[in-house]
Formats: C-alpha cells, structure tokens, sequence
C-alpha cells in the first residue's frame, strides 16, 4: 500500500474508533435524561465545573498547536505544547478530585449516581489520553519526529481533542441542562 | 510521506533469552492479579474478605489482563516502539509463532480458530452437563440449583462472546479477509494482535467467575438478580469486557482494510460475499459493542460502589432495553457471516454464476440496518399492547431481506449441477437448519405467541436453530472449503460427509423436541420439572450426547487431516476468489506480487480468470 494511502488509512481509522467511543458517552447523558430528566443539584459549583472544562479546552489547542508546529519542524515546540497540553489535563483531573473529595452530592442518590458515573467515565478518557500523549512526547523526545513523520502525535492530538469534547458535552449536561 | 508507526524489528529470533511469551504473559499476569488485588486490600480493607474481595478482584484481574497482553509480546511489540524504543523482536517462523502476539494476519486468524475452537468445546462440555442433568425431573448431577444455573450462565456467555462472535470474525475474517481482496496483511495488525490474547483473558475470567460465586442470570447478566446473587457476576462483566475489546478491535480493523487495502480493480461492486459479511458485522460491532460494555460498567458500579440503577430500587427495565440494544443485534454479529458464506461456498459448489448477487448484498445490509429496530421483542412481557407493535412489526420485516439469502442461494442452486461435497453438504443443512430458526423466529415476533412460549424451551429451540444451526453449521463448512487452503492437504469426503450427517440428526432430533418440551411447557432456567417431560427430555439428552460426538469427530477428522491428510491441489473447488491465487498455504506476504482483479468472482459464464497476480507495478496488459 502506497504511504500517503496507510496515513489516509490510519486517520479513517483511529477517526472511526474515536467515534465509537462516543457510544458510551451517549448513553451515560440518555441515562441522565431517563433517571433525572432536566434536574441540575443546588449543591453544584459551577465554577469549579468551569474551570475543569476551560483547563481541558485550553489543553486541547495547546496540542493542536504542537502538532501544527511539528508539521512546520518545530520539534520544540512541539514538545512545550504537549507539555503544557498534559499539565492541563493534570489540572482538569485535580479539581475532579477535589469536587469529590467534598462529597458535596451523595453518590447514592439519583443525580449522584449520573454525576460520578459521567465524570468519572471522563476522567478515565483523560487518564488514556494523557497516557497516549506522554508515549508520543517520549517518542518525540527519543527519536525526533519531523513534518513528514507525526502520525502518532497526530493520533495523540486526535484523541485528546474527542476527550476535550466529551468532556464539555458532559458538563453541559451535568451542570447547566 | 514516511509515516513509521513503529521501530521495524529484526529478522533475529529469539532476540535474548526470556521465557516463553505465554508463559511470560501467566506469570506477569499472576504477578498482576497479586499486586493490584493486595493494592486495593491495603487501601480499602474492610469489605468482608481478608484477601480477595469484589472490589479487590476488580483491580487485580485489571492488572492481570494488562500483565497477560504485555508479557505474550505487545510490551515488545506494541508499547516499546510506541515509546521509540528499539527492540529486536521478530516473529518465529515455526510453531512457536502461534503462542505469541503476532502481527501476521494468518497467524492470528488461526490462533482465533484454535482459541474459539477450544472454547466451543468447554461450553459444550457445559451443554453435556446441563443435558445430562436434566435426563431426570430432579437434581441429581448438580447439587445446588445456583450451581446449574451458573453452568447455564457460563456456557450461554463463553458460546456467544467467545466462539459465535469471534470464530467467523476473529478466525477466518482475520485469516481469509486480507487474502479475499489481494491485500499483503491488514490496517491494523497490532491491534488484532491484541485481540487475540484478549481473548484466553476473557475466557479464563468467566470460567473462574465462580471462584467469587455463583451468578444465576444467564449470559443476559439480568437485573435485578445480578445485584443479588453471589459475587460471580463481577466476573461475568469482566469476562465480557475482555472478550468484546477483542472483537471491537479485529471489526476495526476488518473494515479500515477492506475499505483501504483493496487490490487493482476490486471495486465494491466486485467485493466478495465473505468481505460484505465482514463489514457488515463489523458495522453492527463498531456501534454496539461500547454500548453493551458501558452498559456493563454500569451494572459493575451499580453492583460495587454500590448504586442503584438497576436494583429494586432503580429500573430494571432499563438495563434489559440497555442488554437487548446490543443483544439483537448480536444474533445478527452471528448469523450474518454465515448468509455471506452460503452465497460465497454455493456458486463454487455449483460452478454457476450467483443468482441475485445485488440482492444478496442489499440482504445482508438491511438486515444490519433492521436489527437495531428489534430490541424490545425480548421484553413483550413487560410492555403495553401498544408499544409491542412497531417491535413486532420490524422483527416481521427482518425475514424480508434475510429471505433475499435465501432467494440468492436457491436461484444458485436452480437447475445447477452442484457437487454434494461436505462443505456443500453442511451448507445446505445450514440454510435448512436457518429455515427453522427464522419461521419461528417470525412466529416469536407475534405477541400472542411470544407471550405464551417466553422463557419456555421453545425460545432456547428457536435461537439454538440460529447459532448452531445457521452459524455453526456454517463455520464447520467454511473450515472444510477452506481447509486447502489453510493446511495445503485435503480431508476424507467419507468421514465429511458421515460426520456431518450425525451432527444434522443429533442437532435435529435434540432441538425440534425443544420446540415440542417448550409447548408443554417445559420452563428455561430450571434443574427441576414436571414428571411428564422427562421421557422427551431424556430423548434430547441422547440426541445432544450424539451432537457433542459428532462435533468431537469433526474437530478429530479435521486436525487429521490438516497434519496428515493427502496433499491438495493449488485450487481443489475451481473458486475464483482471490484466495485462490496463491500458495497453500500462503506465503508470509500472501501474493507474490501485486493483484489485479478483471472480473467480478461469481461468473462462470466463461474460463477467464477474475484475477491476475502481476509482478510489482506492472501496468495492467488488459488496459
């Protein structure tokens, strides 16, 4: 198979399988509407809420960035975007531990039960993409990758900006609808 | 544009000394289970077991599944060239390739088949269980009534998850596929390389499932009983987490390589029945399989944190329409290859131009699209009249374009002078055994029926006509079509024949008793029935035992003859697929050379060839 093909090919690719993980997302939030309908709790910060997500919309241009700036050889800053893109997927996860560490909504109740199954689901995407984006960053750091050679930044990136949206999806849902 | 996805590996094996990868992969997999079990013990300690708890297992089988992948070969395979570092890691070329992650498309098609294969006999074995316990009204092989309904359980989970959903997909979609459309190998081949061995995880899981308990829900995992029963179900959940990640990534990359990895002049309109399957089942994995697995991270939560989504406090209702959303469309992830294989093994057989080929396609395709539609027909029980309707009337509209099989089948067969060899044998008794399973298929479909025969043995009759009947059937089949080409050698049409001829009385005579035990009223899920079904039952029983030995002797005919068998002609059918073109069996790279296709494979209207393998960029002499 000729290369510009087998890139082509491994974009449709990982795009599909990045679409079939919306699958279980669609059906936290249609669980959310069969248990809770529009119900939001009055305990909800939705500031903290906020800040979780705008940490996450930033990362993601952080690493559409770095991979923009591999594509014009900018290996370094490359490498401080992917930096940045995960110090603020770190960030994100923080002040998810943080809300839960307060308990401020039983886990037992309704809008409990819907609230940490979704963020937590979330939480684990950010987990694999935070994984996937430290495996490109050592690789880059290793052996260098340059505008011909990015793919697996490129996936990284791929995945991390479906995690970024998921995530803003699943706050809309959870905090304000 | 250079793209390296990983650092290529040497040519040297082994590369150092270390332990056999399946052996590295049961001891990081122990080592796993050890750590992350005594982990979450140390951290959450009080949970009513000193060392193995549900939440304590939970993690452990994590790691184990995670120490199981890496040390059979993806820590040097996968995750050490994703990180850019250089190891020499080569597949061997002799039978030690086969206990390995592998990246070789046949390699890992037939560690699929073996792995299915086995698994097919452990449930089976199950099935010997069950039958021979209920050749009498009472207990007397099992002890307990939790211990037959967890025999039940795991047989129902192992035959779906891990031989009727993977054997055709993992086993002859990965080996055939890529051959099928005059492809060097597949998109994806580390990630089918994964499947695999998530599958000895998976299988291992469920059959252990009792160590934490009984679990009396079937393979439905069905609440509000799995919030109740002993922990067993957690691994119940796990076991069908490993085992649908395994599909999911073999549908992937299934359908990225037909879409991208197609020969010269293989246009869609040319694409072999066998691919139409694959793609269309893999469709129906892509989009459903997360869902029933996040369905089951659900119930794993609801059950360990605890929650209350689908207990007596929740909604039950809720999990069943979550499980039947993937469930029908499960039956269809069975049975649609083997529509495929009929229409593909027919025309060689016949040596006629398939009838209806369009039809045929579209058949598979609306059939994909209707069975999405048909969920709720399981749950008549728990409905209005009114929402029965448009259920009941989709599950009707479902044998239209599954009848256009049929149609393209039968058309084949018209005034044909087919050859009645095994394959052709067991194909029709496929398409015969299908007939049954599908008209009382539609029968289910209406709700006065359905709701006097639910849960009876005429529902287990019914689906056990699909499975066994129309898929297995049919994997047997392609295994005897496509032994030449596997193993280079042929197998004894006597002992073919013979074999198949028991398994079609001994499947016949034991599951259409079923549908009679069913209407009087013989009930599923129970070790202890009324005194007047026992002769019957004993009946099915005695039928099953021979359909366990006829199965036994195929696997026994075919392993003969796949060692030792007389050697077989390059293309003993005349087929004109393109699997036919190269060696048997095929060389690493699969044609030497590069394929081009001229003609569509199902036209026997003249001698000329459907395809060529040229030398590398060779212009088509044809253009």
């Amino acid at each position: 198979m000729h290369t510009a093909t087998k890139l082509e090919a491994y974009r449709f690719g990982f795009r599909l399988f990045v679409l079939t993980q919306t699958v279980p997302f669609i059906l936290i939030w249609a669980t959310a509407y069969l248990f809770n309908g529009l119900y939001v709790s009055p305990r909800l910060n939705q500031w903290t809420g906020a800040a979780e997500s705008l940490a996450l919309v930033v990362s993601g241009l952080c690493a559409t960035r770095a991979v923009a700036a591999l594509r014009q050889s900018d290996g370094a800053g490359f490498l401080a975007g992917f930096k940045a893109a995960m110090l603020l997927g770190l960030v994100n996860l923080g002040l998810l531990a943080y809300q839960w560490g307060t308990r401020f909504v039983p886990v037992s109740s309704r809008f409990g039960e819907i609230y940490y199954i979704l963020t937590g689901v979330s939480a684990f995407y950010t987990g694999i993409g935070l994984a996937a984006m430290l495996l490109a960053f050592l690789r880059a750091a290793r052996t260098g990758w340059g505008p011909h050679s990015y793919w697996d930044a490129e996936a990284a990136m791929t995945l991390w900006n479906f995690q970024v949206l998921m995530a803003v999806i699943s706050y809309l849902i959870v905090y304000w609808i | 544009m250079e793209q390296p996805v990983g650092v290529e590996p040497s040519a040297v094996w082994p590369p150092r000394r270390m332990m056999p990868p399946i052996l590295r992969g049961a001891f990081w997999a122990f080592i796993g289970f050890v750590l992350g079990d005594l982990a979450t013990i140390a951290v959450d300690p009080f949970q009513g077991h000193p060392l193995v708890t549900e939440i304590s297992a939970l993690f452990g089988w994590a790691m184990a599944v995670i120490g199981w992948v890496l040390g059979v070969g993806a820590w040097e395979g996968v995750v050490l060239p994703l990180a850019g570092f250089s190891e020499p890691w080569a597949e061997p070329t002799d039978m030690r390739r086969y206990f390995q992650f592998s990246v070789d498309h046949k390699v890992i098609g037939i560690q699929y088949l073996v792995s299915s294969t086995a698994t097919f006999f452990i449930a089976g074995g199950l099935a010997m269980a069950i039958r021979y316990e209920l050749m009498q009204p009472y207990l007397h092989f099992f002890r307990y009534p939790d211990q037959y309904l967890t025999a039940v359980g795991i047989h129902g989970t192992l035959m779906m998850f891990s031989v009727a959903t993977v054997a055709l997909l993992g086993g002859l979609g990965n080996y055939f596929v890529p051959l099928m459309i005059g492809a060097k190998g597949t998109v994806f081949p580390r990630l089918s390389g994964i499947g695999h061995w998530l599958v000895p995880a998976g299988v291992a899981t469920i059959i252990l499932s009792p160590l934490l308990g009984y679990w009396t829900t079937g393979w439905r995992g069905y609440e509000p009983l799995a919030s109740q029963d002993p922990g067993g179900i957690v691994f119940y959940y796990l076991g069908v987490f490993a085992l649908t990640l395994s599909s999911l990534f073999v549908s992937l990359n299934l359908t990225v390589t037909i879409i991208f990895n197609r020969a010269r002049g293989l246009t869609w309109a040319r694409l072999p029945l066998f691919a139409w399957g694959m793609i269309a089942v893999s469709i129906l994995n892509l989009i459903w399989l997360p869902e029933i697995q996040m369905t089951f991270v659900m119930g794993l939560l609801d059950r360990l944190v605890p929650m209350n989504l689908f207990n007596g406090v929740g909604n039950p209702l809720s999990y069943l329409s979550m499980f039947w959303l993937f469930g029908h469309p499960e039956v269809y992830i069975i049975v649609l290859p083997a529509f495929a294989l009929w229409n593909e093994i027919i025309p060689v057989m016949a040596q006629k131009s398939l009838f209806a080929r369009s039809g045929a396609i579209i058949g598979i395709l609306f059939v994909m699209i209707l069975s999405g539609l048909v969920w709720a027909h399981h749950m008549f029980t728990n409905m209005r009249y009114s929402e029965m309707f448009p259920f009941s009337f989709f599950t009707e509209m479902i044998s239209i374009p599954t009848g256009f099989a049929f149609m393209a089948a039968i058309g084949t067969l018209w005034r044909a002078r087919f050859r009645v060899s095994t394959p052709g044998l067991l194909i029709l008794m496929s398409m015969f055994n299908f007939l049954i399973g599908g008209i009382t298929g539609v029968f289910l479909a209406d709700p006065p029926i359905n709701l006097q025969v639910h849960d009876t043995f005429f529902v287990v009759a019914h689906f056990h006509y699909t499975i066994i009947g129309g898929m297995v059937f049919s994997w047997v089949a392609a295994m005897y079509y496509w032994l030449p080409k596997l193993s280079g050698r042929l197998y004894s049409e006597f002992w073919g024949k013979a074999l198949a001829i028991v398994i079609f009385i001994g499947f016949n005579g034991a599951f259409s008793q079923m549908f009679l035990l069913g209407l009087h009223g013989m009930n599923r899920w129970v070790p202890a029935y009324p005194a007047y079904l026992q002769p019957m039952n004993y009946e099915v029983s005695l039928f099953a035992f021979l359909l366990g030995l006829g199965f036994l002797g195929h696997l026994i005919h075919i392993s003969w003859a796949w060692r030792s068998g007389p050697r077989s002609p390059e293309n003993p059918w005349h087929g004109r697929t393109l699997e036919w073109l190269t060696a048997s069996p095929p060389p690493p790279h699969n044609f030497d050379g590069e394929v081009l296709v001229r003609r569509g494979f199902y036209l026997y209207d003249s001698d000329q060839p459907a395809g060529v393998v040229l030398p590398e960029s060779t212009p088509d002499p044809a253009r």
